[in-house]
């Protein structure tokens, strides 16, 4: 047969139409409905789509970054959303926004999926039933009109122009708005105001604290603002940074998040943490000679009855006084449920800040957290109180979940029930979406414009980055739109201090009510104005005009003009804050609960991420466990697939258990966040502790959590959540090492502080080079390179979750999670080698490491790994066939193997992005040092010619762990270029390999923790029990759980 | 043997090549039932993926490669028995050589479906074969497991080959007594055997070749496999020991295995004049030299961990016997492997057969424990404590293991039933030549 051109071409023709025809990705099936971690037959459908018109800012395959705000807490950090053709698919730190100095956590990161979470309501609804957004204002508007005087608001902490808003709309003498933080500072605030009269909280700047002693507070995961913190104590911490090593003190009944960091526990009974406090000022201040108005305080404490009450030695009470008393230090008090009377405990905690000296210094006003005006737990009880006795006709409740989070002693659901028009701001189910509610969601911060000042002079804006996936409406919008629907008047109230609140005993008002006018079309309008007037205005109308300023702090995310270092505020002469209430009950244990790193008080849990990263003190995931002493498990006959159950106040519920050395014997702890009644998909695990708890608050107003004694019992049933971590400690091997502060510099050479179990090198074979079989490969350019400081990492998570988001991690289950298939790049190992006491707790993310030496390449059949020219063991998912022996090899267990085809549910197959491949089953995978992101830095320096290579200075954030940690404890770069970063901190004394005396010459150095126990010779620098640090193998039998 | 004619061995070899019996479709059945579980399991875990094995990372081998390295070690004894004692001019070897032949033969074709099973994308498993392809991919000769695809392909095919040129003369027997079909078939088979002296002088000539040429794969086939895991970083594999304790064990193993089959067959076909106790003591002598050197082995291996001073090696071998997640599989292997064999030193015991076939069975299982043992345990705990895990198999893995017995005597049955499992020409030789004199003594 001959075929001329005329045939071609018609051949030609119709088989492009044919392919065209089938353009699809995949052909069109159903979706499946049901929860299904493993492998789903079907992959949505999608069609490919060329842009008709192209927005001028996306070019295909290009990032935009867009600045905006982190609203997982109210720390009010800056973040940068990372954009791919209109879609959201990472948030990162902002580097030009000052609390979180680029850096942001792991709730920070875990934020993006509460946009694509595929169980977002889709619309607003009526009573369960869809309904339209104009029905909706229409509907509610209206019923605001009849209602006056019986409004009410109860929301998260909302500040800026939408704090404004809300307090425009609905404090001006239309109701009363409580804005409410569950777990919040509210036992600071009070003692802040009895002691200072000031309204708002000091902020810690941990930085130049030579001692840090927290009561409780888990300021590194959950409490006031964590990534600044992490940040402030990992400097105070690093010699290079202050000179100096700073001491972490706990004084509380368990370790938590942050507590399991402390070189010092001190664990007082209950109750007389106060007392603590207390004796440590009195003893403080009789050191420094400090006479102030505080001294009337502790003027009655004898340290010595303080010592036989708590429990903690005389001498260990003074020894902690002279540290106090040397030099600056910074004292926390607890978190909210840290101690039985949370006020009382506050105030002598800032008593002994006081006496310290810090006031000013590492604790200061002027910067201040604003909190002013924000409703305390008590207040939202009696809210709710008003709720039940028929009062509320009208309550708005943004993005709270008070059915949820408050104890069952509160009966939230029934007092909703008696409310005529419940409107709930919520974009996914929770409790508090009852049955009969209008649920409105709001969108999502990515989605929708608005702003924060959760410090004094910090205003961070939050640009709407890209179209909402549904069909919600920003807050602010809907606040306008009700507004004129209920006829609120049009200009601010001419004297707001007369014409609003209709109750003052009860109500609370945001700090200030102003703002434009809210005939504002649209809530950027007002933002925008109240933005002009509030900050430009206010700030001396910095840039000239107004516009050009709007775009330069669009761009930063904020305006961060900081304020001038302020004097600190005269402390009040007070009484000794007395301690209400010791916990009652008929069981034998003390109940704690505390507040889960990354799910929070709950208001996270239908985020796969913050479900499945293990929880780094325990390993646990998807699960609740409650925190139990070894010795109390041992009389309870507890093994390590035990369940337990906790009762107390009639109520019981069945959790898992961790053995916990940092506890007391007497007290059990649950964590929060799991055991939702109502939620999402990923919610549907664990129990609620709260329902255990009855509702009392303190004298600040503050819930009282440690009230309650209860029983613990085995269940006899076996427990299907396993820990991620094999062992408990390291067994006396030597994969993470610590060093005492006193023989930092002493080594003759690099590494030589480090103590090495295993032979020295035949100095005879390194000089015939006879060590290695292989010569080392070829790296002429890179060698691509990562150092943790383990002497700053705090474990809070942040890599972990980061490298979920960055590289397309697929979510495995509870189910696969128990048998250890957790897909994470990272391992966050924890050692607990401490006994009693004295933590010595660990941690250490370990990655692949890259190895120059790997023992994974060699033993690929099919050179599915390789190594390449930039020092990676770069991995061709492709070519895997997933024999598993790279796996095998492994000594760091860095790889992970896709043992099914692990699906995104819709839409969070929108998040993954698009630089990384995803992995299908049977393949194996593992850190690449995100690959994606050196190929793109590096042809972006390309195209400047071909001799130029990237600065070592652009690569030491770039990968997303380093970029994302907020202690700045991992730093990457290009080993080969001696002067970067990387490699500086390569030749520190303190840097060791993991494992080196493998010779597998790993990429990754970690540095070394560095303790306060006086010197290495004495014990071997692991711990007081692992004294001669050769191995006990007598411990292998099986430790692990 | 004496006063059995070279007809009567004919008759007696070839008599279960006729007419199948009810048992033994029986048997047939069950096999292939037991085959077709295990190829249900496979096809669930194809389909849903390896998680539904019991893999625990690290664990990330298991059952699988037990198994796989338990039908290489079966695998040892029939060339073992058929080149090595050939070529040492072994005479007991005759009665029992064709069928342990047929057995490694069998068992390496079991082995080689568990690399494919074992592998995460199976559908691609003959990438580890290298074969000239568009994409320009080629393979790692610095992998163990690309040895291990040589030695073990190498290793069945001369092991076929060798098997094939054995049953040459016994397949023209068989053919001398058929007809129709099937002596066609059998013609074909014996490639025109005629017994003719020509033909049996290059016959020996071929037969001693591939004796000797298959003796060294015999060592060779269980050191590589060994290397899979000496080459290895992981502690309780990295060993210098392991070629030789390997091939030990696979002797070991693999003779107890020919005990285990070869007695019910010489029990229910009456072959008691061609495999009789004097074999089964031999073999039995076999195992209890290998099952000496294994002893050593395991004993030496202890040893030297504790010598090394290593942590995570000595870590390792105190946990297999103390660690309360695999000390069982140790004792377990310490017991069959060590213990029981050692019966056999009592010669009445290594002459009764009840005690022969039960502690036969007993090794096969004390040596699919030794194989769980190092690598489950091995893997479970790792360098870095953090990962240590517990690894147990799961009902596909175990329905996978016991389908790979039905595939393996799926054929075993077959076998027997259409080739001689003694071999009658060897047989033969054994006899004293029928002479006129005795003829003319007769009449």
């Amino acid at each position: 047969m001959s075929i001329d051109r005329r045939d071609f071409l018609k051949a030609l023709g119709v088989a492009g139409a044919a392919t065209a025809a089938g353009c699809d990705y995949n052909s069109p099936v159903p979706i499946p409905a049901p929860l299904n971690f493993l492998e789903d037959p079907y992959v949505p459908y999608e069609k490919v789509l060329p842009y008709v018109v192209q927005d001028e800012q996306v070019v295909t395959g290009v990032r935009n970054h867009i600045a905006t705000r982190c609203d997982e807490c109210s720390a009010g950090c800056g973040v940068v959303a990372s954009l791919r053709e209109g879609r959201v698919t990472q948030v990162e730190g902002n580097a030009r926004e000052p609390i979180s100095g680029g850096n942001i956590c792991a709730k920070g990161v875990a934020g993006i999926q509460a946009t694509y979470s595929p169980d977002r309501f889709t619309g607003p609804r009526r009573a369960g039933q869809p309904t339209t957004w104009d029905e909706a204002i229409q509907t509610i508007g209206g019923a605001l009109k009849g209602a006056v005087g019986g409004i009410a608001w109860l929301g998260r902490p909302r500040t800026g122009s939408l704090g404004a808003l809300i307090g425009r709309v609905l404090g001006a003498g239309w109701g009363r708005i409580a804005m409410w933080e569950p777990l919040g500072p509210d036992a600071l605030r009070a003692a802040v105001r009895a002691l200072w009269g000031v309204e708002n909280l000091p902020t810690w700047h941990l930085a130049a604290a030579h001692t840090v002693v927290s009561f409780g507070a888990d300021f590194t995961a959950s409490w006031l603002s964590p990534v600044e913190h992490s940040r402030g104590w990992a400097d105070s911490r690093d010699p290079a940074k202050g000179g100096f090593v700073s001491r972490t003190v706990f004084v509380s009944q368990r370790l938590g998040s942050s507590g399991v960091l402390a070189d010092v526990h001190l664990s007082p009974q209950l109750g007389a943490e106060v007392d603590v406090a207390l004796a440590l000022a009195k003893l403080v201040a009789t050191k420094r000679s400090y006479t102030g108005p505080a001294a009337s305080a502790f003027a009655s404490v004898d340290p010595a009855a303080v010592a036989t009450k708590s429990g903690i030695s005389a001498e260990r009470l003074e020894e902690l006084a002279g540290w106090l008393a040397e030099h600056p230090s910074a004292i926390l008090p607890g978190s909210a449920t840290d101690s039985s009377d949370p006020t009382a405990l506050a105030t002598a905690v800032m008593i002994l800040n006081e006496v310290c000296g810090n006031i000013g210094k590492t604790v200061r006003f002027g910067d201040e957290h604003r909190v002013a005006g924000f409703a305390s737990t008590e207040q939202v009880r009696l809210l709710l109180e008003d709720c039940a006795a028929g009062k509320v006709k009208v309550l708005f409740i943004d993005d709270l979940d008070p059915v949820f989070n408050l104890p069952t002693g509160i009966d939230v659901a029934a007092a909703l029930a008696k409310v005529e028009t419940l409107v709930v701001f919520a974009n996914e189910e929770n409790e508090s979406t009852v049955d009969g509610a209008w649920v409105l969601p709001p969108g999502t911060t990515v989605e929708t414009w608005g702003d924060a000042t959760a410090r004094t002079g910090h205003y961070v804006v939050q640009q709407q980055a890209m179209r909402p996936l549904h069909d919600t409406r920003a807050l602010g919008d809907i606040l306008l739109g009700l507004a004129k629907v209920a006829g609120v008047p049009t200009r601010p109230p001419a004297d707001p201090a007369t014409e609003l609140a209709v109750d003052p005993a009860a109500a609370v008002q945001p700090a200030a009510i102003m703002g434009p006018d809210v005939d504002a079309p649209d809530y950027k309008s007002w933002l925008v104005a109240w933005w002009r007037a509030e900050v430009w205005a206010t700030h001396g109308q910095p840039g000239g005009d107004f516009d050009s300023w709007w775009v330069s702090t669009l761009k930063d995310g904020g305006f961060f003009p900081g304020v001038a270092e302020a004097p600190a505020p005269a402390i009040a002469p007070v009484a000794a804050p007395t301690v209400d209430g010791a916990p009652a009950g008929d069981g034998a244990y003390t109940l704690m609960v505390f507040a889960h790193p990354f799910l929070h008080d709950g208001r996270h849990a239908n985020k796969p991420w913050a479900q499945e990263v293990p929880e780094p003190v325990s390993s646990y995931a998807w699960t609740t466990w409650a925190e139990i002493h070894p010795s109390t498990a041992e009389k309870l006959g507890l093994t390590k697939t035990d369940t337990v159950k906790v009762s107390a106040n009639g109520a019981e519920i069945e959790v898992d258990w961790f053995p916990s050395k940092g506890i007391r014997p007497d007290v059990v702890a649950v964590v929060l966040g799991n055991g939702k009644k109502k939620g999402g998909r990923y919610t549907r695990y664990g129990a609620n502790p709260m329902r255990l708890l009855t509702a009392a608050t303190d004298r600040g107003g503050a819930m009282r959590f440690v009230t309650t004694k209860g029983s613990v019992a085995k269940t006899g049933k076996e427990r299907t959540n396993l820990p991620y971590l094999g062992s408990l400690d390291q067994q006396g091997r030597y994969i993470n090492y610590v060093v005492s502060k006193d023989d930092l510099g002493t080594g003759d050479k690099p590494g030589s502080i480090l103590p090495h179990h295993h032979p020295p090198v035949d100095e005879r074979l390194t000089k015939a080079g006879l060590n290695d079989m292989f010569p080392e490969p070829n790296h002429p350019t890179y060698r691509f390179a990562m150092a943790v400081d383990l002497n700053r990492c705090t474990g809070c998570g942040a890599c972990m979750t980061a490298c979920h988001s960055e590289n397309n991690i697929p979510v495995v289950g509870p189910e696969q999670f128990a048998k250890s298939r957790y897909m994470g790049w990272i391992r966050l190992s924890r050692y607990w080698e401490g006994d009693g006491e004295t933590p010595d707790v660990r941690f250490q993310p370990v990655m692949c490491q890259q190895c120059s030496h790997a023992p994974c390449e060699g033993v690929c059949p099919v050179l599915a790994t390789y190594h390449n020219i930039d020092g990676l063991n770069a991995m061709i998912y492709n070519r895997c066939v997933g024999t598993r022996y790279c796996a095998n090899n492994c000594p760091y267990t860095a790889r992970r193997f896709n043992f099914h085809t692990y699906r995104w549910p819709d839409s969070f197959n929108l998040m993954l992005n698009p630089e990384v491949s995803t992995r299908d089953m049977g393949v194996m995978e593992k850190c690449t040092f995100c690959v994606q992101r050196t190929r793109e830095i590096k042809d972006r320096y390309r195209d400047q010619g071909f001799t130029v290579t990237v600065p070592h200075e652009a690569l030491d954030e770039l990968t997303a762990c380093a970029k994302a940690c907020p202690a700045d404890a991992m730093v990457f770069g290009n080993a080969k270029v001696p002067e970067s970063t990387v490699a500086r901190q390569f030749a520190e004394p303190r840097a060791y390999a993991m494992l080196g005396e493998l010779n597998n010459k790993p990429g990754v150095r970690y540095l070394a923790r560095i303790n306060h126990i006086p010197s290495l010779a004495h014990h071997g620098g692991q711990g007081e029990d692992h004294g001669t640090g050769s191995h006990d193998p007598a411990k292998s039998g099986g430790d692990h759980h | 043997m004496n006063g059995i004619t070279y007809g009567a061995v004919t008759r007696d070899i070839l008599r279960p090549l006729f007419k199948p019996s009810a048992a033994y479709l029986g048997l047939l059945g069950l096999s292939l039932a037991i085959m077709a579980w295990g190829g249900y399991c496979w096809y669930v875990q194809l389909v849903h993926g390896l998680g539904v094995a019991g893999y625990q990372p690290p664990v990330f081998w298991g059952v699988y490669i037990t198994t796989f390295v338990f039908w290489i070690g079966i695998g040892h004894a029939g060339t073992l028995i058929s080149a090595i004692l050939f070529l040492f001019r072994s005479r007991w070897r005759t009665g029992v050589y064709r069928a342990a032949e047929a057995m490694t033969i069998f068992a390496v074709m079991t082995a080689g479906l568990f690399p494919a099973i074992h592998v995460g994308r199976a559908w691609n498993a003959y990438w580890l074969f290298p074969y000239p392809n568009q994409r320009e991919l080629w393979q790692n000769f610095k992998s163990p497991l690309m040895w291990d695809v040589f030695a073990v392909s190498t290793y069945f095919s001369v092991s076929t080959i060798f098997f094939y040129i054995g049953l040459i003369p016994d397949l023209a027997a068989v053919r001398d007594k058929t007809s129709g079909l099937i002596k066609k078939m059998y013609t074909h088979m014996s490639l025109g055997w005629r017994g003719t002296d020509r033909q049996w002088r290059h016959y020996m000539a071929a037969y001693g070749f591939f004796a000797a040429f298959a003796t060294p794969l015999v060592l060779s086939v269980h050191s590589v496999v060994s290397w899979d895991f000496a080459m290895s970083q992981t502690m309780g594999w990295h060993s210098t020991l392991f070629p030789p304790y390997f091939v030990g064990g696979a002797i070991f193993s693999g003779c107890a295995m020919v005990i285990t089959l070869l007695l019910p067959l010489s029990k229910v076909f009456k072959w008691d004049e061609y495999i009789n106790v004097w074999h089964f003591e031999s073999l039995a002598k076999m195992c209890l030299l290998t099952g000496g050197i294994l002893t050593y082995a395991y004993a030496i291996e202890h040893y030297v961990a504790w010598y090394s001073d290593n942590p995570y090696e000595w870590g390792i071998f105190v946990f297999r016997a103390t660690g309360e997640d695999y000390a069982w599989v140790f004792y377990m292997m310490v017991f069959c492997n060590c213990i029981a064999p050692l019966i056999w030193w009592v010669k009445s015991m290594r002459r009764n057969l009840a005690v022969l076939f039960v502690v036969s069975i007993i090794i096969n299982i004390g040596m699919w424990f030794e194989r769980y043992n190092i690598i489950a345990s091995s893997l479970a705990h790792q360098y870095d404590p953090a990962s240590w895990v517990f690894y147990a198999p799961t009902w596909v893995e175990m329905g996978i293991l016991i389908g790979s017995f039905g595939w393996f005597f799926t054929w075993f049955l077959l076998f027997i039933k259409v080739m001689p499992s003694v071999a009658v020409a060897e047989v033969k030789e054994l006899l004293r030549p029928p002479l006129k004199s005795d003829e003319e003594a007769a009449a």
